[in-house]
Parts: structure tokens; C-alpha cells; sequence
């Protein structure tokens, strides 16, 4: 979906079009979930952090200013609705690593995504404000203007959260002897 | 100190977002500075860690759950209309107090609604309305309840209009996801299906006891409070949705029947068909089943669409049992769903066990029959050693024979022999100090991959106790039954587990002793002294056996581990021995 494809759909969800904003929840639902996913660590907290993301998304369009980014406003929306449900959840431990892909047999799970697991843990060790610029640097690849753009800080932050934020893993990872 | 610019420079050049002329610049930079080379490759290193991280699909069917819980929300352009227009449902009620927004993402605020404030007053308007009804309407009598079309009062006509009444369009998009949310929580769905059974069968007479009435929505009421701990926010509302379904059901009954009315059970029907189509694959057979009913029960109105009240209230009465029938019959459905699902979950971490089990077994076995190469390694190098000794002696005779002949060999010629032999035995003894180092690290290497096998075993060991606990903490909203049945299948596993451990427990203590002995045998048939440099490897590689001897002795077992200590203990004391000569 090109700029202008995704504006009219935005344009005509925000006059209530759900056709049309079904479809942006069609192309943005897998980043979106992943973001999620890697802030929160638990695949059913993401679910519902995605839905809740989207719902906002819906009731507020008509606060999303078209010269702004759609990807932008949407991950922000996301971001917020993750650390909120953190803050909030008391959701029972998960079932196991293997419980987070139903079309992955349990020991794929458990063997293939072995550095993700890792990985994930020490994510969740980081402070949210590094997570979260951590996240949207290596692992959705949005670069220092975007990260500023949708978290409403300078990029002199972005730069400086990155920098600790990669510290802090570093020392996570080699805690468990991966680097 | 990396200056702040090559910093960015390295980041980006790290993400594939450097420039040619960035990227020379950077290159000048790191040639120069050590620093700045250490810090580029621990970002590359990094970098490519998480690269490696997966990307996950989102689960099945999250548009749709999207698609439906939007499908009760207000649309951006109608947000002030339907404030003003007021309550005219529980449903719309709800809603708007649901989509207070908690914080807009452009305002980047924060706002939690209360919960708790939220169900009360909702409580609170569902018994208001309920007894401002009952209340200012007249009760019916049995002729009006039974009545004909010609009977119909006006103003209650008005009031069951098309918008109350009708779950066509938006209101049947929410009654459908309020039902699907429900049909999520198998044990809510049952206690609601029990109250909604009471409240059916208090409404069921054509006289409509007021005061009963007022009691069971109360009631209700009160069994929703309760149930909010468990509840999330968006089963409250289908709750409550259901509620209001329910109180306007119930209204119908107070006088008769008009086609929208009849249209509006319909609709209701059709949403729980939907619903169960939606699901059919929980329980094809008993979906099937009350698919068919359902089925049957709206072909049944659309014939008595034109008869008198009394006979379409008696449909209607029926299509509601067969709704609280469904209702019923997914709740047992839902339940044995979620635990066969668990079920089959942990019947794969079984299978996942055994397969790795299974593959670490395999590797243990190859292991062991390198450690038979080793071995064998050994003793070639031993019987290597003692050729050098006999092709040592063979020399000094050799020389001796060459030394007691020189007068008639030619002095020059002597010489060249000697020589040549010295180098022959120059190599030889070189070659063995080689191979001696080369089978020890090979051994050392092989020796850390066994103990990361058990490394393995250790980290899924904690897997299973996280499930057990993860299972423990589910057991409230299980079935005892389905829960003893859970808590089986994980003893199995931890059995399993079990076996596996000892199995690889034992497969170690054979691979410890079998080393020993290589060891052992080898320090036998040094004919010669050893050389410094493998005395101190081996005292290094006796000390290696000797941690992971005592870091696996309670797995071992202590008689076998006081075996294999004794053996250790003879072997070092056999390489002191030898280290002396």
C-alpha cells in the first residue's frame, strides 16, 4: 500500500468508513502485534494490547492529523496501550515458551526460536523508555526521525535512550551467555 | 570517548542506512581508533542478535475481534450525535460509558476509566429501568397477554419500536459480539446461563410476576457484581448487552405480538446461528445439532408470523429455550474445548521431550563411540610411543653394531648414518608429543559438550515447572475434572523427564568411566617418562573430569560416584608416579 492509497483509507475510516478501516487493520495488524509482542513478552497480552490499539485507533481518528504519518500514530497508540497493560496485568505466568505459535509444533517452538526467547527476557530486564526506543530501532527498523516522530521526543533522546538501552542489553545477554 | 558523530555513523552503517561517503568516512575513522573498532563490532554483534529475533505472525482471526469489538463502538463522525440522544438501551448506555476515551494517542493522556463506578451505575440504570417499566406500565391481563393483533396497545407499540427491538444492522452487530465474547469464557457463560434461565422461567407465564421480575434482575445484578474480579471489561459488556437483550425479550411478552417483533427474534436467532457457525468446529456433531434446532425454530415463527399473540408467544417462548439451550450446551462445549486443547498442548511438550530425549540419547551414543575413537587414539599413541622406545633401542644397537663396525665402513659414510638416525628420532618423538595434545583437547571438547547436555535437561526441567505453575494458577476457571485431568498428563511428563534424566545420568557416568579408562590405560603403557607440557594437560584434563564427576555425582549416584572418584584418584596418582620417573 503506497502514501496515498493508505491516506484515502485513513480519510474515509475517519468519516466512518469500517471497510476501509478494516483494511488498515489488514496491513498495520502484524506490526503491530509484533511491537507488542516484544514490549510485552506474552502472546496473549499482545493480542489484547492490538485490539485495544486499534479501538483507540477507530474512536480517535478524528484527533489524527493527516500531515502526520499513519505508521507513526498507529505505534504510538500501541506503545501506550502496551506499557498500560503492563502496569495494569496480573496475568497468570505463561504456559511455556511452545505456547506462542499455534502453527509451530511445541518443539520448534521451543528449539527454532530459542534466541528470540533469550533475547525477549532480556528486553523485558530494560527500563520501558529504553525497551521501547530499542524495540523500534532493531526490531521493527524505524530510524532516529521516526522514533522522534512517534514518541514526541528529540532525536538527541532517541540517541541517547538508544545508547543505554543497547548498554543495558549488552549486559543482559552476556548475563546469559549469548554475547 | 567515540564522538558523538561517529556514533550515529556506526549505527547507521550498522542498519544499511550509511551513504558511500558516510561509509568512507567511518571506514578513515575505525582505522584509527581502537576504541571505536571495539564498539563497531560489539553493535554489529548485537545488531545481529536481534536480527535473528523472529517475526510472528498475529493470531488467527485478531481483524475479525477487531472488526466485531468496533462493530459496538461508536464511529468517529456519530461520536456527539449518539451522546445526545440519550440511553435508549442498556447496550448504547454501556457504550458510551465504555468509550469515555482512557487517553487520546494525539494527547498522549492517560485517563483509566473506573470500572467499578461503571458497572454500579450501570447496575443501577438496569434495575431503575426494569422497575420504572413495571411500574408505570399496567401489568397485562391474561386477555392482553394472549391477545390479538387488534388488541395492541399503541403506546407500548411505540415504545417496543423498531430501534428497541429490532438486532438487525448495528444492535445485531453487537448482540453478535457480545455473544462471541461470551462464548470466550466458558465458566462465566455457564453462570450466566443459569441466571438466564431463572430469569426465562419467571418470565414464561403469561402473567409476568413484577415483584419476581424485579427480584431476578436484581439478582442478576448482584451475580454480575460478583463476577467482575473475573471478568475483563469486555465480557462485562457483552454481559450486559445479553442483559438487555434478555429485558426486551421479556417486554415482548407483555402484550402481543407484531411482525417486527417476530422479525427482532429472528434477528436474535440468526446472531446466535452466526455465532455457532462461527464455532461449528468446537463440536461439529453438537453444533450441527443446535444448528438444526435453530433452524427448525425460525422456520417455525416465520409460519406463525400472521397468527394470533398467544400462539407467537408461545414460539417465542420456545425459540428463548432454545437459545438458553445453545447457550448451555456451548458453555459444556467451550469447556471441554479449552481443556483438550490444553491437553493436546501438553500431549506435544510430552512428544517435544521425548523427540529431544530421544535426539540427545542419539548424541550421547556418538559421543560414546568417539570417546571408543578416543580411546583407541590412545592407545595408538601408546603403541607409538612404544615403537619409539623399541626403534630407540633398534638405534642404539644400531649405533653400537655401527660403532663396533667403523673400521671397515668408511668414517664419512658413519657419520652420515648417525645423523640420519638422529633425525629419524628427532621426528618421532615430536609426532608423539602432537598427538598426545591434539586427543586431550579433543577430549577436553568433548567433556563441555556433555555438560552442556545436561544444561539442556536443566532449562526444560524449569519449563515444566513454569507450566505446572502456569496450570495451578489456571485452576479456578477450569473444571475440576478437566484440571485433575491436566495435572496427569504433567505428572506423565515429569515422569517422562524423569526417565530421560536418569537414562542421560547413567549415559554420563558411562562416558566419565569410559574416558577414566582411556586415561588410565594410556598412563599404563607409557613406556617413557612424559614430557612437561602433556603432564600439565593432563593434570588439567584429570581436574575437568574430576568437576564434572562431582557436579553430576547426585545424578550419578553415590555409589557409582565413589567408584568413579577412586578411579580418578588412582589415575592421578598414576600420572604423579609417572610425572616423577
Amino acid at each position: 500500500m503506497n502514501e496515498e492509497e493508505e491516506a484515502a483509507l485513513v480519510e474515509a475510516s475517519r468519516e466512518g468508513d469500517r471497510e476501509a478501516f478494516g483494511k488498515l487493520v489488514d496491513a498495520y495488524q502484524k506490526p503491530v502485534f509484533n511491537l507488542a509482542l516484544r514490549m510485552l513478552g506474552d502472546r496473549e497480552d499482545a493480542r489484547d494490547a492490538t485490539q485495544e490499539t486499534f479501538l483507540r485507533a477507530w474512536e480517535s481518528l478524528s484527533s489524527f492529523k493527516p500531515e502526520h504519518r499513519f505508521f507513526s500514530w498507529i505505534y504510538r497508540i500501541a506503545i501506550n496501550e502496551a506499557l498500560d497493560l503492563r502496569s495494569r496485568r496480573t496475568r497468570p505466568e505463561p504456559i511455556g515458551a511452545w505456547a506462542v505459535s499455534a502453527t509451530q509444533g511445541p518443539e520448534g517452538a521451543m528449539l527454532e526460536s530459542e534466541t528470540s526467547r533469550i533475547v525477549q527476557s532480556a528486553l523485558l530486564e530494560l527500563k520501558p523508555d529504553h525497551r521501547t526506543v530499542a524495540v523500534l530501532r532493531h526490531l521493527r527498523r524505524c530510524s532516529y526521525r521516526e522514533i522522534a516522530d512517534i514518541l514526541h521526543i528529540p532525536e538527541k533522546t532517541v540517541k541517547s535512550r538508544l545508547f543505554e538501552a543497547r548498554q543495558q542489553l549488552k549486559r543482559a545477554l552476556e548475563a546469559r551467555g549469548v554475547v | 570517548m567515540i564522538p558523538d558523530r561517529y556514533l550515529t555513523l556506526i549505527d547507521r552503517e550498522i542498519a544499511g542506512e550509511a551513504s558511500e561517503e558516510e561509509r568512507g568516512e567511518l571506514a578513515e575513522y575505525l582505522a584509527r581508533d581502537a576504541e571505536g573498532r571495539e564498539h563497531y563490532d560489539e553493535l554489529r554483534a548485537l545488531s545481529a542478535l536481534l536480527e535473528r529475533v523472529d517475526e510472528v505472525d498475529p493470531p488467527f482471526g485478531l481483524k475479525q475481534e477487531v472488526m466485531g469489538r468496533i462493530g459496538t463502538r461508536k464511529t468517529p463522525e456519530s461520536r456527539v450525535r449518539r451522546r445526545s440522544v440519550g440511553w435508549r438501551t442498556i447496550g448504547n448506555v454501556l457504550a458510551l460509558g465504555r468509550s469515555v476515551p482512557r487517553h487520546a494517542a494525539e494527547e498522549g493522556g492517560r485517563a483509566m476509566g473506573n470500572k467499578k463506578t461503571m458497572f454500579l451505575v450501570a447496575g443501577l440504570i438496569v434495575v431503575v429501568a426494569v422497575i420504572g417499566y413495571f411500574s408505570f406500565t399496567p401489568p397485562p391481563t391474561n386477555e392482553e397477554a394472549a391477545g390479538t393483533i387488534g388488541k395492541v396497545e399503541k403506546h407500548r407499540a411505540v415504545q417496543l419500536g423498531d430501534k428497541d427491538v429490532i438486532l438487525g444492522g448495528q444492535e445485531g452487530l453487537e448482540a453478535d459480539t457480545a455473544l462471541a465474547q461470551l462464548l470466550d469464557d466458558a465458566a462465566t457463560l455457564r453462570n450466566v446461563s443459569a441466571e438466564l434461565a431463572n430469569v426465562s422461567r419467571l418470565g414464561s407465564g403469561t402473567q409476568i410476576d413484577v415483584v419476581n421480575m424485579k427480584e431476578a434482575i436484581a439478582h442478576l445484578d448482584t451475580k454480575l457484581a460478583s463476577h467482575e474480579a473475573r471478568l475483563d471489561e469486555r465480557a462485562l459488556k457483552g454481559l450486559q448487552l445479553q442483559l438487555g437483550s434478555v429485558q426486551r425479550a421479556l417486554a415482548d411478552r407483555v402484550g402481543s405480538l407484531e411482525p417486527a417483533q417476530v422479525a427482532s427474534v429472528r434477528g436474535q436467532v440468526g446472531t446466535v446461528e452466526a455465532a455457532l457457525a462461527d464455532r461449528a468446529s468446537l463440536k461439529p456433531a453438537s453444533f450441527a445439532s443446535l444448528e438444526l434446532q435453530l433452524g427448525s425454530a425460525a422456520k417455525t415463527l416465520d409460519s406463525v408470523a400472521g397468527v394470533s399473540g398467544a400462539a407467537k408467544l408461545a414460539q417465542l417462548q420456545a425459540e428463548l429455550a432454545n437459545v438458553q439451550q445453545t447457550l448451555e450446551n456451548s458453555a459444556v462445549a467451550l469447556d471441554a474445548k479449552a481443556v483438550g486443547q490444553l491437553q493436546l498442548q501438553l500431549a506435544n511438550v510430552q512428544r517435544g521431550l521425548e523427540s529431544r530425549s530421544a535426539q540427545i540419547q542419539a548424541k550421547g551414543g556418538a559421543a560414546c563411540l568417539y570417546a571408543s575413537c578416543c580411546e583407541s587414539c590412545l592407545g595408538t599413541t601408546a603403541m607409538q610411543r612404544n615403537e619409539v622406545a623399541n626403534l630407540r633401542l633398534e638405534l642404539a644397537a644400531m649405533t653400537t653394531g655401527l660403532g663396533n663396525a667403523a673400521v671397515p665402513i668408511n668414517p664419512k659414510q658413519l657419520q652420515q648414518l648417525q645423523v640420519s638416525l638422529a633425525n629419524v628420532t628427532n621426528q618421532l618423538e615430536s609426532n608423539t608429543a602432537l598427538i598426545e595434545r591434539r586427543t586431550l583437547e579433543t577430549m577436553q571438547a568433548q567433556l563441555g559438550a556433555t555438560i552442556q547436555e545436561r544444561g539442556g535437561i536443566a532449562t526444560m526441567q524449569q519449563l515444566l515447572a513454569s507450566s505446572t505453575r502456569a496450570l495451578e494458577s489456571r485452576s479456578q476457571t477450569l473444571d475440576r475434572a478437566g484440571f485433575n485431568s491436566l495435572q496427569m498428563e504433567l505428572g506423565s511428563v515429569s515422569r517422562a523427564l524423569d526417565a530421560n534424566s536418569l537414562a542421560l545420568s547413567q549415559l554420563l557416568a558411562a562416558r566419565i568411566q569410559g574416558q577414566l579408562g582411556a586415561v588410565s590405560h594410556f598412563l599404563d603403557n607409557k613406556a617413557l617418562g612424559l614430557r612437561p607440557d602433556a603432564a600439565g594437560a593432563f593434570q588439567a584434563y584429570l581436574g575437568n573430569l574430576q568437576t564434572a564427576l562431582e557436579n553430576n555425582a547426585s545424578a550419578i549416584g553415590s555409589r557409582q560416584a565413589d567408584s568413579l572418584r577412586m578411579t580418578l584418584g588412582s589415575a592421578n596418582r598414576q600420572l604423579e608416579s609417572k610425572i616423577q620417573q
